[in-house]
This record gives C-alpha cells, sequence and structure tokens, in this order.
C-alpha cells in the first residue's frame, strides 16, 4: 500500500506492519530516481507499505526526524524504526537495508 | 578558460568505459523495452493491486506472498508466522527457493549458516493488477522531466525510460569519469577563473531561486542552506563552493578533451552557468552509443 502521510498522522499510519517512509519533495530529481525503485520494491512485495511525506508539505518531518537532504527513507516495524539511509540508492542496497529491517539480521 | 589542461593527446573513453566493466557490479547494458515497460506498469498499478488466496492444493510460485511457520536455532528462522514474498530473496534466497513448489500444509527442510531450517506454509496469496489505464497515470500526479504533469500511461511511460536511461547513463559517467579524473588531476587552477564561476552561479542562483522558490537571495537564504550547512548569505555560499569550482573546471576540461570539442564560446564554462551539464549530457549520449554498439 502507498499513501500520501501528513506528519499529524505518522504515528497512526505506520503502527502496524512494515512501513518505508519516503521524504521528498516535488523537485528533488534523486527523489525522483528514488521513486521508481521504490515502485518496483512495493509492487514485488505487497507486504511492505509506502508512506510518501512531502516534507515541504509538512516541514515538522525534518525536525523530527533529522532529515539532512532528500531523498531519505525511515524503515519501521510496528512502529519502531529500524532504519535510515539517505540517497538515491540502487535496489541491491535497499533490499539489504529492507531485509535486515524487516526480518532481523 | 585560463585554466590549462596540462596533457597531449585525447584520453581513451572506451579504454576507460572496459575498465569499468571489469566490475562485479557494473552496469552493462541500458534497460530493454520490455524492462521499461514493465517498471512503468508496476509503477501504474501498485495501488490497485489485488493478493487472492489461491485455490487449495495449488502450489507457491515465484511473486507470491506467502505465510510461513519457520521453525529453526536461529531466531530469525524461528517465527511462528512470517509473511514473504518469493523470489527476491528478502527473507532468504535459499529457503525462498525450497518454497517454490510447495503448497500449503506442506513443508521444506534447508540448511542456513549451517543450521537446518523447517518451513512449513500456511497461507498462499498470488496478486493480480489491472491492465494501466490513463486514469492511473493522472492520479499519480506525477511531472515529467520538463515539469508537465502527466496525464496518459503513454507519458509516464516516455518519463520512466528518460528517468531511467538517464539514471543508467549517470551511474556508468560517475565511475568512469571518477577513474579519469585521478589519472589526470588538474592541480593549477587559475583564481579568476574561480571567481567568474562564481559569479555566473551567483547570478544563475538568484534566477533560480527568484523563479522557483520565490526568495530573493539578496535579502535571505534558504532555510535548508543555514540548518544543513550553517550559511546565511550568498556571498558565504559562493565562497564555501571554492573546491567545486574546482571540480567543475576539471570535469569540463575532461569532458572537452574527450569530446574533442575547443574551450571557447559556448563550450567555455565561463561563458554560460550550464556548460556543464551541457557537455555531460553529451558524455551520456558518447557513452549510451558505445553502450548500444558493444552490448
Amino acid at each position: 500500500m502507498v499513501k500520501t502521510v501528513m506528519e499529524a498522522e505518522f504515528d497512526t499510519a505506520t503502527k502496524e506492519g512494515f512501513w518505508i517512509a519516503d521524504f521528498y519533495t516535488d523537485h528533488c530529481g534523486p527523489c525522483k530516481m528514488l521513486d521508481l525503485v521504490l515502485n518496483e520494491i512495493i509492487y514485488d512485495n505487497p507486504e511492505i507499505n509506502l508512506a510518501k511525506c512531502d516534507i515541504e508539505k509538512s516541514p515538522a518531518y525534518v525536525e523530527r526526524f533529522s532529515v539532512s537532504g532528500t531523498p531519505t527513507l525511515l524503515f519501521l516495524l510496528d512502529g519502531e524504526i529500524k532504519g535510515t539511509i539517505s540517497g538515491a540508492q540502487p535496489r541491491e542496497v535497499l533490499e539489504e537495508l529492507i531485509s535486515a529491517a524487516m526480518y532481523g539480521e | 578558460m585560463n585554466t590549462k589542461f596540462p596533457y597531449e593527446g585525447t584520453i581513451n573513453l572506451e579504454a576507460y568505459l572496459d575498465a569499468y566493466w571489469q566490475r562485479k557490479d557494473a552496469i552493462r547494458a541500458l534497460p530493454t523495452e520490455e524492462e521499461l515497460k514493465e517498471i512503468a506498469r508496476k509503477g501504474l498499478v501498485k495501488n490497485q493491486l489485488v493478493l487472492a488466496e489461491v485455490p487449495a492444493g495449488e502450489t507457491a510460485q515465484r511473486g507470491d506472498t506467502v505465510a510461513l511457520k519457520t521453525v529453526s536455532e536461529l531466531p530469525k528462522f524461528h517465527k511462528e508466522r512470517v509473511t514473504v514474498s518469493i523470489g527476491r530473496g528478502l527473507y532468504d534466497r535459499t529457503l525462498e527457493a525450497a518454497i517454490e513448489g510447495l503448497k500449503a500444509g506442506e513443508s521444506c527442510e534447508v540448511l542456513i549458516k549451517e543450521k537446518p531450517v523447517t518451513a512449513t506454509v500456511l497461507e498462499i496469496r498470488r496478486k493480480s493488477a489491472p491492465e494501466p489505464t490513463d486514469e492511473m497515470a493522472a492520479a499519480l500526479q506525477q511531472k515529467d522531466m520538463r515539469g508537465n504533469l502527466i496525464q496518459t500511461v503513454a507519458e509516464y511511460e516516455a518519463y520512466v525510460k528518460e528517468q531511467k536511461i538517464n539514471e543508467t547513463l549517470a551511474t556508468i559517467n560517475y565511475y568512469v569519469v571518477e577513474a579519469i579524473m585521478k589519472d589526470y588531476p588538474v592541480t593549477e587552477y587559475e583564481e579568476e577563473d574561480i571567481r567568474i564561476l562564481g559569479e555566473l552561479e551567483e547570478k544563475a542562483f538568484i534566477q533560480i531561486f527568484q523563479e522557483q522558490e520565490g526568495i530573493d537571495l539578496h535579502r535571505q537564504v534558504p532555510q535548508s542552506w543555514e540548518e544543513d550547512m550553517g550559511i546565511h548569505s550568498l556571498e558565504e555560499f559562493i565562497t564555501k563552493r571554492h573546491d567545486w569550482y574546482q571540480i567543475k573546471i576539471h570535469q569540463c576540461l575532461l569532458y572537452l578533451n574527450i569530446l574533442n570539442l575547443p574551450c571557447e564560446g559556448k563550450t567555455d564554462p565561463l561563458d554560460h552557468y550550464e556548460v556543464l551539464s551541457e557537455l555531460t549530457e553529451q558524455m551520456f549520449n558518447k557513452i549510451e552509443t558505445i553502450l548500444r554498439r558493444n552490448h
């Protein structure tokens, strides 16, 4: 499932299951590259949910999650932060992180 | 430009590409039309997926999402119920391969890190998705590379194609240029060149921020500059970019050599701000030609 999530509803939206929070802005080139990779991951693994978090529409994210640049991803399992990464990473790198965050080492 | 490229002859781009292709993780080909269409399809229908349990007696296939009970000494593989999509190895490649072909209720045993792991299939669910439609494309609210809102499947496919090919070429270009920069260093930069690049960037940034963000950089800088870089004025930003201007000069000199272009007029980075991106685009075109010919 892909959901646009504002800061006020973030905790409720991500409290169950595995979520990737994607902090992005509309005019960030690497965010667009990453978006295509995330689409594939979400399609191939329907048990993973994606929260799209536009930091311009919800600037409180920046301070709360120390988002220092876009794109930044946060991995959450049942509401608990399990990892984070910045930049437009290749699919293989993301899958390794997702695997560790979802299932443990 | 006054900074000189202190080498004779033309850099052999193909030799650097061949060296890059020796890397285990190298990208050796552009994505095919079929791959690009599939990426676009997944992007369009990802919100319309339906997961349904397969009829009794059907076996698990690659791409299915299965619920398993796993038993092992390894904590990762000792779970009452764990959900796994088979195929990409997010849980474990060996186990996922062993699950393919099993029916609900059946078990398999594999060795992982020399420890036995038993997995029992509790449930098999298979995804189905509708054909992409223009409505799905428009619902994404996605802008293409030129800032136009995408309205149709064809436009979204074109956008994905442009993005993915650009991304592929940018990755290859990054590794190749990094290697060339090491072999062909420039150690003497003319400070006058750096000063002019700073002025060009200053003018460009003032215009871009005015038009796109409504920010007058003479009076304020974006909040992110202050928070991320501790920069409080445009002048401070330009001063801190000194090393980047050296890299920009270096890259321009390498690109001009490889592309066999003179460093004057419209290809001189001191002529206008966009020269580096224009030369980079030409490098991408050259790499794309070689890729299409060789692979």
